[in-house]
């Protein structure tokens, strides 16, 4: 029992964090340390502390000091499992900056990414406290439904400023709404908007004679001729980082546009096209059905690796270890950075869809606080500090302490860098989960990911508002439908993305247990619920 | 005054009985409140019990599938499979480890057939991949390849798995299996042994007439105690060894795999706490009809 | 006579020495494996004769080599200790149970065989563990919760004391006057060291490998000196995985993934895992010595 639950918990996280860039072939980049020009964007009295770096006196900007009493505070702190060296010093650091500030103590509880799938139920559940926890690469439903954390209305209307300012403009809470109280709350992500990619080497591209168009959105039968030229020059080498772990919802979404889940996944039916309101069951249509034939296409062609459905190796791994030559992502510009890293040479970008904006914008990462929380309301005074417009205690916790463990390198872009002689490996503090706050402030390591760009993309997808904008299926009537409809695509999608399977013959079967785990009925849930938000609309 | 006695005669045992009963009381009993999670819409806010009920709701999702056949079917078919031919094996195994004479070459044997034993199941699945799998996978490229013969989608073809889980469930878990054979067999005294070679027994009617029958007890045992698993099936043998492959389903879905594959986005805990309740009722059922029989027939050997 | 009983001993070491092959040789793969180029083996998968080889994978593990030190020490304490309290408590109560004539007996035995079937899951136990008990953070959270004893070792255990130890034995030890306690220790025990020596291994075994005790019961804070090899290595394995699964996010912080030997290391985590416990296995097996001499005893 213990070992299948923290099964299901990392299956959990593997699922939503490939879902970011998976299920409907979106990313929402919840780790980019980039950020958007504050200037352009954010309200007029921001701009004045935009510019500023991340020492200057808080004091001089705020007119009042704390008077009340302090409060403290623990919060997690999420790492790959290795507690940075430094984390004391930095705490010490932000204690400095908070205690005379909004009078909190912060004590961060560090915890490994994947242990905190299984421990933050347990903890909760038991009534160990903690004040503020990070619900990352897991589904916040699970808290909020089985009533682990609190509803934050109310304390965010008395206590947080910032936060309440931000969230009129941005979807901070979106997805984590019941009965009409929010439980959680998002980074303000450095773009908005969902759209996706494919990263492929220059080297490669420049070999055949492809001259990729900045903007472009490159069709499935565009992509199948630039395959088919890499096939000829790289025989050994496949086309697409496509494995069995990242087909955790449909890859349909790489390729098309529009498609809208609602807040929820494919798994109940989902808007395709931008002005479409009727909620589809993505399987059955016609485009889905041409959509793998074009992937068995590809399989056969050698675009796709043989053991794609089955492989034990991440998608990661074979683009490192040179076994896949392209790399599907977001749209988002700051990807190219990442992409370049991982591929170790330049890259082209290739848009494969045209950002738009769908239900659910906030990133997967929440903020929340838990029903043992002993002081809900300070919790959220230091939640609101990471949301202000300095961007200090944020860059702070994300990036250390100046000159320690980062150099600014262009101020003007809010570039920076290691100081001389440290690297990734050797920093006393280098965490780089991108959770914390109005990320609109963070610092950026590469100009790719500079604040216009950013922006050049979140004003793209704007332009793009599906019919569904704003709206979030309540799935929990459905619940066990969705379960079983769950295990199908389980069983079917990794052998029908990827290739393996011929769709003539495996496509009616699936659309079959769809029928039968009750698609439809969730589908017209949704659909009613739909209609219903619109019409008040 | 014959009660006080018969107390007097065995509050030693019961005194020594009781550290462990403590400890499973503390370990076992005392968090069994949170089996009525299963029946619970849990919310942690009201507390488990302060939960309102939720009748048998969070056990519908096992049966909203139209696979609940073929997943029950696979489970029990795979453990009664299992069971049968993880005794004849082991119980083979522990006589023949049981013969050899140097202790050397018993040692190395004991230890080799332990080693799959300590590896994880996600280990195990990358063995296999290595020798399975299409693009670099040992057997095609090494074996097929070489002997001309038609190279094989292992994780496409569902006929090879019911033999391929059936061999690596045996493989992993022999070397243990059998050492519990084993022990018992060494237990018995050599004066049984000693007379029937005397008597001109053959090899094979000492075995047939000495050592099967001895260890009759432990198999019984074994036996009731496995039954009551048969709702349960090992994860990892089932989704990590053929890797998810879709096209398996038929041969390899069961019922720890489907509850994982329909839960796996939501960690719930109503769910899959109704998941292995349903798994436990069934064990238990079938625990008390075996020994009931068992006792019937033959009293000596019935567990309880 | 001899003759057909030598023949029996050679097919007996035929067959177990190709049982021994087949797991020796995909353990063979697993270490090679580990010595493998991580980028040779993502492209050609893993091989018995890789052409690129690498100590990558150990000298990632060995960056940590101060805290897995200090873990062997964790876990050897722990193996050593709860398998002997273990033994101890499980072996009393099966002796308890193996007397036919016990009152009660039938009503204990049920209780013990509810716990195999039924249990509360993780939410109560850890609710019971660290809220009674208060084990979080100490060296017996890695002892207690569910690895101290179990219903099949009892069982196991009460089996072999009923069916393999003379009943004649018991009487005539009390008959000459001696208590439950001295016949145990002294008469039932000695004639037990086969299935001590198993039950023994399993619950050793069971310590060995327990990396969800760690995981639930210490926190990084206050409970990371505790650590076993397990918790180390298979926090390893979950964060090399997420890693891998999520680089692109990190390579956009300019943390490269492309230098971790993530195939290769979790090949070098299970040999570093299961090396020692194959080491130890020998002072188990030499009480499974044939014919523990019952006659002797008698005579």
């Amino acid at each position: 029992m213990k070992r299948r639950l923290t099964a299901l918990a990392l299956s959990a996280a593997m699922a939503l964090s490939l879902a970011a860039c998976g299920s409907s072939g979106n990313s929402t980049s919840a780790g980019a340390p980039a950020q958007e020009t504050a200037v352009q964007e954010a309200p007029a009295e921001e701009s004045a502390g935009a510019q500023e770096s991340e020492d200057a006196d808080p004091a001089a900007r705020e007119d009042e000091k704390w008077t009340g009493e302090i409060s403290h505070i623990s919060m997690t702190y999420l790492t790959f499992g290795q507690t940075p060296a430094d984390m004391d010093k930095v705490v010490a650091k932000i204690n400095e900056l908070t205690i005379p500030k909004i009078g909190v103590e912060i004590e961060f509880v560090p915890l490994g990414i994947y242990d905190s799938l299984a421990q933050y139920p347990l903890w909760i559940s038991s009534g160990e406290n903690v004040d503020l926890i990070n619900i990352a690469f897991q589904d916040i439903s699970t808290y909020i439904n089985q009533g682990l954390i609190i509803p934050l209305n109310d304390i965010v209307a008395s206590s947080a400023p910032n936060i309440s300012k931000m969230m009129q403009e941005y979807p901070l809470v979106d997805g984590s709404y019941k009965d009409g109280e929010f439980y959680g709350i998002s980074p303000r992500a450095q773009t908005y908007g969902s759209g996706s990619s494919i990263m492929i080497p220059r080297r490669v591209l420049d070999s055949v004679g492809v001259v990729p168009e900045e903007d472009h959105i490159y069709s499935m039968e565009e992509l199948g001729e630039i395959f088919a030229k890499e096939k000829e020059a790289f025989p050994d080498q496949y086309m697409m980082d496509l494995v069995t772990s990242s087909i955790t919802g449909s890859r349909y979404g790489f390729y098309n546009s529009g498609l809208d889940a609602l807040g929820t996944t494919n798994s109940s039916g989902l808007l395709m096209g931008k002005n479409s309101t009727e909620v589809k069951n993505l399987y059955a249509t016609e485009e889905y059905a041409a959509y793998l034939n074009t992937i068995r296409d590809w399989y056969q062609k050698g675009y796709i690796h043989p053991d794609a459905a089955t492989t034990s190796q991440t998608g990661t791994e074979w683009l490192t270890g040179g076994v896949a030559l392209g790399n599907f992502v977001g749209g988002e510009p700051n990807q190219l950075y990442g992409a370049e890293n991982l591929f170790g040479e330049p890259c082209y970008q290739l848009q494969t869809v045209e950002p738009f904006m769908p239900a659910k914008a906030s990133s997967g990462a929440f903020w929340s606080i838990p029903i043992t929380s002993k002081d809900p309301e300070g919790a959220m005074r230091f939640l609101d500090l990471m949301y202000d417009d300095t961007g200090e205690l944020l860059n702070l916790i994300l990036w250390g302490i100046e000159g320690e463990h980062y150099v600014m390198v262009d101020p003007a872009e809010d570039l920076i860098g290691f100081p001389e002689g440290i690297d990734s490996t050797t920093s006393g503090y280098y965490v780089s989960f991108g959770f914390y706050g109005n990320r609109a402030k963070e610092y950026i390591w590469d100009m790719s990911s500079s604040h216009a760009r950013c922006q050049a993309y979140t004003d793209w997808a704007m332009q793009n508002k599906t019919k569904g904008y704003g709206f979030c299926y309540d799935p929990s009537n459905y619940a066990d439908q969705i379960a079983a409809i769950n295990a199908v695509e389980a069983q079917y999608l990794p052998v029908l993305e990827s290739g393996s399977a011929d769709p003539a013959k495996i496509l009616p079967e699936f659309l079959q247990k769809l029928d039968a785990a009750g698609i439809n009925e969730v589908i017209a849930d949704k659909q009613a619920q739909f209609d219903e938000w619109l019409a008040q609309q | 005054m014959n009660k006080s006695r018969k107390l007097r005669r065995y509050l030693p045992l019961y005194l020594m009985a009781l550290p462990c009963l403590i400890y499973i009381f503390c370990n076992n009993y005392l968090p069994m409140f949170g089996i009525i999670i299963a029946f619970k819409k849990l919310n942690f806010a009201k507390g488990i019990f302060g939960s309102p009920w939720n009748g048998f709701n969070n056990f519908k999702f096992l049966f909203t599938t139209q696979d609940a056949w073929v997943i029950t079917r696979n489970t029990v078919l795979y453990n009664v499979v299992f069971i049968i031919v993880g005794m004849i094996c082991s119980i083979t195994v522990a006589i023949l480890l049981n013969e050899i004479r140097s202790k050397t070459a018993g040692k190395f044997y004991q230890s080799a057939i332990l080693i799959p034993h300590l590896m994880s199941w996600v280990i195990v699945s990358y063995i296999a991949y290595a020798l399975l799998s299409n693009e670099t996978g040992l057997i095609n490229n090494s074996i097929l390849k070489s002997m001309g013969k038609e190279v094989v989608n292992w994780y496409g073809e569902k006929r090879y798995w019911p033999f391929i889980l059936v061999f690596v469930n045996q493989w992993k878990g022999i070397g243990f299996s059998t050492i519990v054979y084993l022990s018992s067999i060494v237990g018995i005294s050599q004066d049984y042994y000693e007379a029937a070679r005397i008597d001109g027994a053959t090899k094979w009617q000492q075995i047939r007439y000495i050592t099967l029958p001895l260890i009759k007890p432990t198999v019984i045992t074994l036996l009731i105690l496995s039954l009551g698993r048969i709702f349960n099936s090992d994860f990892g043998l089932f989704y990590q060894l053929p890797r998810n492959s879709g096209i398996l389903y038929d041969v390899t879905n069961t019922i720890d795999v489907y509850v994982y594959n329909a839960l796996m986005n939501n960690n719930d805990f109503a769910k899959s706490s109704a998941a292995s309740v349903y798994q436990a009722v069934v064990g238990f059922v079938l625990v008390l009809t075996t020994n009931g029989i068992i006792r019937k027939v033959d009293r000596e050997n019935a567990l309880f | 006579m001899k003759n057909q009983d030598r023949g029996f001993r050679i097919g007996a070491h035929i067959v177990l020495m190709l049982l021994s092959l087949l797991a020796i040789l995909p353990f063979l793969l697993l270490i090679i494996g580990s010595f493998t180029d991580n980028a040779w083996a993502i492209a050609n998968g893993y091989s018995f004769f890789p052409k690129e080889w690498s100590l990558k994978a150990y000298q990632y593990i060995g960056q940590q080599w101060s805290t897995i030190g200090r873990a062997y020490l964790v876990t050897i304490f722990v193996t050593v200790f709860g398998t002997a309290l273990g033994l101890l408590i499980t072996s009393m109560l099966g002796y308890a149970l193996s007397r036919p004539e016990l009152p009660g007996r039938g009503i204990i035995l049920v209780f013990v065989v509810i716990t195999m079937l039924f249990n509360g899951g993780i939410v109560a136990s850890y609710f019971i563990w660290t809220q009674v008990f208060h084990i979080k953070n100490t060296i017996w959270a890695l002892i207690f919760p569910n690895l101290l004893a179990n219903a099949f070792n009892i069982i196991l255990l009460k089996n072999y004391f009923e069916n393999d130890i003379p009943r004649a034995l018991l009487e005539s030890a009390f008959l000459d006057g001696a208590s439950e306690l001295k016949t145990f220790t002294s008469i039932v025990l000695p004639l037990s060291l086969p299935i001590l020596a198993t039950v023994g291994l399993m619950s050793a075994l069971a310590y060995w490998n327990d990396w969800t005790n760690g995981l639930y019961y210490l926190s990084e804070r206050g409970g990371s000196q505790y650590y076993s090899v397990q918790n180390i290595l298979n926090s390893m394995n979950n964060n090399i995985q997420f890693l891998a699964n999520n680089a692109t996010e990190l390579a956009k912080a300019g943390m490269s993934g492309a230098d971790l030997p993530s195939t290769t290391v979790r090949m070098a985590i299970a040999v570093v895992g299961i090396i020692p416990i194959l080491a130890a296995y020998p002072f188990f097996q030499k009480y499974f010595v044939k014919g523990i001499t019952i006659g002797a005893v008698k005579g």
